[in-house]
């Protein structure tokens, strides 16, 4: 591949050997790859996302029964845009329409979780079995969650806010249109992720490179690796996608699956300043609840993996 | 006449479309003073699930996209 070759020159231009070789290499070669993965994908998803405007979604939705709501939250969650500053006003917007408390929170656990652009870029890193894994596993954890804090009664803890009515009158958008939009978000989405790519890559690099197998292996295996990683995954804020190749590294050298899976799970799904932004409209025995159910979630998946894979 | 975008902060969409639309206001004269609003629970009040939105004194012109300036410099001439 062109960009397998490339690396290969740039390497061969630096005169690099051994390990800085295999370092440069794996940068080069991973950050190119990902991005142009993203750039397509991220357009393409943009494009069709344009047909489904999360206000339509929302009023399919409100009809269904709650087990259809569910599944149908997680899944929007995969394709929801992925900063949580456009995730929590589609939020909100559910919340003001009435939708079942559970589906709600499910759409709120799965959206940073999974979206579209980590699943394109998975297969490569982990393959393919491994990531429909991570989907079905977040996936189950969204839906779980929602579950567990609706049975709980924890509804009473979001705040009271009225949600408004836009009215706006949107014409049918034209193909260009829609292309333009797709065009903007994608220019905006990889703009906001190159430096996450460029700096996971380059310690996933590091770690391709220079770290000795021994330590992973010794250290970081064992069950309380997967509390670990999401003990460690939690405060972290960056994007998914800058957690990937940091993973993949880590799992070449040995790091168990499940552990790999839990610590990249825990930081895309939950972070600080979403929990600063949850806080205007939830009280904080909620946002405790959330964050202690999908991390206990995420470090089940991680011991259960370990365990059988 | 008061433009206020609708637009969380780390939203760079919406930062993006303030920063085009003052660039209007300014190259054509407009007498009118844009403003953004990054509190969620404001953009949740309005109504509004896709960002940005865009508001001109008290009407909601588009949510959910970023259009040209040329297209900007339309909506606000129509509010003139």
């Amino acid at each position: 591949m062109v960009f397998e070759q490339f690396a290969t020159w740039v390497v061969d231009a630096l005169g690099l050997t051994g390990a800085p070789r295999a370092a440069v290499h794996f940068w080069v070669y991973d950050t190119l790859k990902i991005l142009a993965l993203l750039v397509a994908v991220i357009f393409g998803v943009g494009y069709l996302r344009t047909y489904f405007p999360p206000e339509k979604i929302r009023d399919y939705l409100s009809g269904k029964r709650a087990i259809t709501g569910y599944v149908l939250a997680a899944l929007l969650g995969i394709v929801s845009p992925f900063c949580s500053c456009s995730t929590i006003p589609i939020f909100l917007g559910m919340v003001g329409a009435g939708l079942p408390f559970g589906v709600t929170m499910t759409f709120l656990a799965v959206s940073p979780m999974i979206n579209e652009a980590a699943l394109v870029v998975l297969p490569g890193v982990v393959g393919f079995e491994l990531t429909a894994l991570y989907a079905v596993s977040g996936i189950t954890i969204g839906m779980t969650s929602g579950f567990v804090l609706n049975k709980a009664g924890l509804d009473r803890y979001i705040k009271e806010f009225d949600f408004g009515n836009s009215d706006v009158d949107v014409d049918e958008p034209t193909h260009r249109e829609r292309a333009r939009q797709a065009y903007v978000e994608a220019k905006d989405i990889i703009t906001d992720i190159v430096p996450y790519v460029v700096v996971g890559v380059g310690i996933g690099a590091v770690i391709h490179g220079f770290v000795p197998q021994t330590i992973v292996t010794e250290y970081l295996s064992g069950p309380l690796g997967v509390f670990g990683a999401v003990a460690v995954g939690v405060p972290i804020y960056t994007n998914i996608l800058g957690v990937i190749p940091v993973v993949e590294s880590l799992i070449g050298k040995g790091l168990p699956v499940g552990t790999g899976l839990a610590f990249m799970m825990s930081v895309a799904a939950l972070s600080l300043p979403q929990f600063m932004i949850l806080k205007k409209v939830m009280k904080k025995e909620l946002i405790a609840s959330f964050a202690v159910t999908v991390a206990s979630g995420i470090v089940v998946i991680g011991l259960l993996f370990n365990l059988l894979l | 006449m008061q433009i206020t975008i609708y637009g969380p902060d780390g939203c760079s969409n919406c930062a993006n479309l303030r920063d085009k639309t003052q660039n209007v206001v300014d190259e054509h004269g407009f007498d009118a003073d844009v403003e953004k609003v990054g509190d969620t629970v404001a953009l949740a009040e309005k109504g509004i699930m896709s960002t940005p939105g865009f508001e001109i004194d008290d009407e909601m012109v588009f949510t959910g996209s970023n259009p040209p300036e040329a297209e900007l410099k339309a909506y606000i001439e129509e509010h003139l």
